[in-house]
């Protein structure tokens, strides 16, 4: 092959292989409250129905209760700003770890009983502050 | 409503004749069919654009017996809101994509040139796939047994913005002005025109470039702008969707210039020709499906189970039959000898054509995690920003390294000691004023070494384009080909922007403002000093923040947002949302940002985001305050509870001269009083304990230019006020005849001492640079569109001749598009004389690892 084709080559397999790597290290998988809990190093996520009653925006951050199907319950907290809307979610998915008492989220998804597109989702959380 | 529906209907079977009579046009001796075939394109568009005046209609009048109208638009909507509504839902924005779709394809019949018939049936197809969406999901379904709704919903506050008026039409002209490469490419493939489809697709992919550069530019700073979160790219799946096709197009545009060039790269940009179009669906199969509904911001709701299916079958059709197809025809496809130098033109392109298509297959499956992990991941695992920014990083820096280097290297045909000459002091000028730049760059502080490499290369980028570019402003003619440069040094700037964002910006957040209690927050002393009455929007409101910084002073105003979702009467008896927004400080009250030696926001913005609403020490335990925080509407003897009170409206009463005009019955009358007060009598109680009458009030005032609130303070906890406010109407309700059917009226507390508020404060550094690029490879982008359509006359002047192994037909892997089965209109051609095209690099993206 000629010297452009190797170089070509050589970029391209580099490149694949390097995202092939960053793939595998930023995945998130979507868990149960249990498996979180048992997975205290790695990111996962988590989804559940938001206990109104339960919301505490105060100086630590933002504090809620999660409670997922089985009614198991997960308190998160989100130390960013208050997601818009936040109060009329309907189901939120925390992605973050445990930390051994509650759930630390680095963002949220708020779904919500939208205006815009049926059920909307927004997404909080400077995801990537580098 | 009927009449949508059948002007639906009418374009779909127009759209269908006109493929079967282009297809019949090519017989010979049948080419006087083309005029039909054109005039039926032109009813198909007729009906397309007839649906949708409809449908602004429709909302402009306030049927809200359609749902879509009483879903996205309210009688509160203003003219702008009323006009966004269109393409507020799901429905309406795929009849905006037909809308674009179907008017671009009036231009292609009359612009396809001689190719014309064989082109537009593979378009057609695309727009009848679109239609039937759209008769499937029709904005004007009726719901039947519901009752007419007495008014809609409306938009959501936070895309009620001048950005929601702009940005949709033109991200959909760029969605559906990708079909048209798809078109040519698949027409390429079809009739083995290996050379001519590119060259007829080359400005059609530099328009698609440009159109959805812009759109994803402006998508980036809307969201900068109103969502608070501080940036503005997040890698969401909603995102990704646009932008893998305009990598794609963008890598698209790099492959036909070494294609025009030197005929290689053909496989490739059939692949290219085909993939912008194709990702498009997948994207939005993806996530107009609900299938990424657990992993995405803005997620469309479902589109339903035969919506599911037929975008299914539109991704499958779009991408598998054009690539097995190319697959069974790669070995026909004519393969020049390959270039042997790397330090050629040709091979620059060729590498920025595959490193843009590895950005866009990386993002592509990045966006496809949530899917195909659940291989072996229980319930799927999506992919993180990391992972987008990782992998793209690396690629971003060999591609603002080639955009640096590749314009400077020499066509295998040009005289490269001449170039050389003409070249070499501009290009070490470049050089040095990069190693320069960096070195500054590392003296304050950028000293992360991929993060200095990535600034050093973008800035060499920017700076190598820009000496090119200055020596062809001299004359007329040289100008229209200083585009791709142009576009270069604007993506240059964007990734530098980012690099410097990426290193520079800081941030605090949840800091707490306690009413004129000045902090110290990164240097800059923030004073909270209550929230702005906004007698001018109701569903607005901001805190004003007082921002010092050596001795001079500006004032920001993050939003927060009382929303009255539903309308007047409708699911307003819950505590209203408190939307926190964001804001920058962009000079208020003092200094403008235009003159940036003044002024130390002028190189960034001071964003500032308030992270929740004004809470009080006698905040309930749920973190909400005790009394309701926000606005509620009552009618004429009503009464309605909100937290510990009950409200009750008694009467609304006019000053004695305003009642005197309004018995003239002239209402324009009104308007030409100096003043008017409007009084509203209202009851309170206070959790049965305290009864009180009171009279807010609000004044129109001509000579002042505004209304004014004048609110009453009532009795709250602990002995402290809270203040009830009369929220003046719309001027279009003040303009109506009609009697207020509800007045608005709001709460908060009165200068409560323990008033405070949470912000989130961060600077932005160069951001500025971020948004110019985008403007700067547009504008390349459209310069560029303009000197190939022009080169290519549009009109057929210059095209290739058509191939004369054109035996169509007999392609029985053609799928639906053997409807172009016919024989080509045996017309021989002179060879055209290829243009002296003058080697212009097209257009390089910018991926944004960053935000």
């Amino acid at each position: 092959m000629k010297p452009a084709g190797w170089i070509g080559l050589v970029i391209i397999l580099g490149a694949m292989a390097f995202s092939a790597k960053a793939f595998v290290t930023n995945l998130t998988p979507y868990v149960t409250f249990d498996q979180a809990r048992g997975a205290k190093t790695a990111s996962v996520q988590v989804m559940g129905s938001l206990d109104k009653t339960s919301i505490k925006n105060q100086m630590g951050g933002l504090k809620f209760d999660l409670l997922s199907k089985e009614g198991d319950r997960m308190s998160v907290v989100f130390e960013q700003a208050k997601p818009a809307n936040f109060e009329q979610a309907i189901e939120v998915t925390a992605i973050g770890r445990y930390d051994g008492a509650t759930f630390r989220a680095d963002r949220l998804l708020v779904k919500c009983p939208s205006k815009y597109q049926g059920t909307e989702t927004k997404e909080y959380g400077a995801a990537q502050k580098a | 409503m009927i009449l949508g529906y059948l002007l639906l209907a009418l374009a779909l079977v127009a759209t269908v004749a006109a493929n079967v009579l282009f297809t019949l046009s090519r017989r010979p001796g049948k080419e006087s069919l083309l005029r039909a075939a054109r005039g039926a394109v032109v009813v198909a568009a007729a009906g397309v654009v007839g649906a949708s005046a409809y449908l602004s209609y429709l909302i402009a009048t306030h049927q809200f017996q359609v749902a879509y109208v009483a879903e996205y638009s309210s009688l509160r909507s203003n003219e702008w809101y009323l006009f966004a509504a269109f393409w507020g839902g799901q429905e309406g924005s795929i009849l905006l994509w037909a809308f674009w779709t179907a008017l671009l394809g009036v231009v292609l019949a009359f612009r396809g040139g001689q190719r014309t018939s064989r082109v537009w049936p593979i378009y057609g197809i695309g727009l009848v796939f679109l239609l039937g969406l759209l008769l499937l999901k029709c904005p004007f379904a009726v719901p039947k047994g519901v009752p007419v709704p007495p008014d809609g919903r409306g938009l959501n506050p936070l895309l009620e913005n001048m950005w929601m008026v702009i940005h949709p039409p033109i991200l959909f002209l760029g969605f559906s002005s990708l079909l048209v490469p798809f078109a040519w490419a698949v027409y390429g493939l079809l009739h083995r025109d290996w050379d001519g489809w590119a060259r007829a697709a080359f400005s059609w992919s530099l328009f698609s470039f440009a159109t959805l550069g812009i759109g994803l530019a402006l998508g980036g700073y809307w969201a900068y702008e109103t969502l608070g979160w501080g940036g503005f790219w997040a890698w969401d799946p909603v995102e990704n969707s646009s932008l893998v096709p305009w990598v794609f197009v963008t890598a698209l545009l790099h492959g036909i210039a070494v294609q025009n060039k030197n005929g290689g790269a053909r496989g490739m940009n059939i692949v290219l020709g085909v993939l912008p179009f194709a990702t498009m669906f997948y994207g939005t199969f993806l996530t107009r499906t609900g299938l990424l509904s657990d992993f995405s911001v803005h997620s469309f709701s479902s589109l339903g189970q035969d919506g599911f299916y037929l975008l299914l079958s539109g991704v499958l059709l779009s991408l598998l039959v054009p690539l097995g197809m190319l697959a069974w025809r790669w070995k026909q496809i004519p393969k020049p000898p390959t270039y042997e130098r790397v330090l050629t033109r040709e091979f620059g392109y060729f590498l920025a054509s595959a490193l843009l298509g590895l950005i866009g297959l990386f993002t592509a499956v990045g966006m496809s995690a949530p899917l195909f992990t659940k291989l072996w991941i229980e319930k799927g695992a999506a992919a993180q920003p990391e992972f987008y920014n990782q992998a793209t990083y690396p690629l971003g820096i060999l591609l603002t390294v080639g955009m640096a280097v590749t314009p400077f290297l020499a066509w295998k045909s040009t005289d490269v000691e001449s170039l050389r000459r003409r070249l070499l002091l501009p290009y070490c000028g470049a050089i040095l004023l990069t190693i320069g730049m960096a070195g500054a760059a590392w003296y304050v502080g950028l000293r992360r070494p991929w993060q200095l490499l990535l600034f050093a290369t973008s800035i060499f980028a920017v700076l190598a384009n820009v000496a090119l570019i200055l020596p062809r402003l001299k004359h007329r003619s040289s100008r229209r080909s200083t585009g791709g440069f142009i576009a270069h040094a604007g993506a240059g700037m964007t990734l530098a922007g980012v690099a410097c964002l990426v290193a520079f910006q800081h941030s605090q957040e949840r800091i707490m403002l306690v009413r004129d209690n000045p902090v110290d927050a990164m240097g800059y002393k923030l004073t909270y000093l209550g929230q702005t009455s906004h007698p001018f929007d109701r569903d607005r409101n901001a805190l004003r923040i007082r921002v010092e910084k050596d001795g001079r002073v500006w004032e920001g105003r993050p939003r927060f947002y009382i929303a009255p979702f539903g309308g007047k009467d409708t699911e307003f008896g819950n505590p209203p949302a408190v939307l926190p927004s964001l804001y920058n400080v962009r000079g208020v009250g003092d200094i403008p940002k235009l003159f940036p030696w003044n002024n130390p926001f002028a190189w960034g913005d001071l964003y500032i985001a308030a992270s929740a609403g004004p809470q009080t020490a006698w905040t309930g335990e749920d973190g909400r305050p005790k009394h309701p925080n926000s606005g509620f509407f009552l009618k004429d003897q009503e009464a309605r509870t909100m937290g510990d009170y009950t409200f009750m409206l008694l009467s609304l009463d006019l000053d004695d001269k305003a009642k005197e005009t309004l018995k003239t019955g002239n209402p324009t009358a009104m308007s030409t009083l100096p003043q008017v007060t409007f009084k509203a009598q209202v009851g309170v109680d206070w959790k049965g304990q305290k009864q009180e009458i009171v009279t807010p009030e609000f004044v129109l005032d001509q000579r002042m230019g505004g209304k004014f609130s004048k609110p009453v303070s009532i009795p709250g906890p602990d002995g402290r006020k809270v203040l009830l406010t009369l929220l003046p109407p719309s001027d279009e309700e003040l303009n109506s005849t009609k009697p207020f059917e509800a007045l608005a009226f709001q709460t908060m507390n009165a200068e409560d001492p323990t008033e405070h508020v949470f912000v989130d404060l961060s600077t932005k550094p160069l951001i500025g640079l971020v948004w110019i690029g985008p403007v700067l490879y547009t504008l390349g982008g459209l310069i560029g569109y303009r000197r190939r359509a022009y080169e290519m006359g549009l009109i057929g002047a210059k095209e290739l001749p058509l191939p004369d192994n054109g035996t169509d037909g007999e392609d029985p892997e053609g799928g639906e598009e053997s409807a172009d089965a016919a024989p080509p209109a045996a017309k021989p051609q002179k060879p055209a004389p290829a243009g002296p095209m003058r080697p212009k690099p097209a257009a390089k993206t910018a991926t944004k690892p960053s935000a």
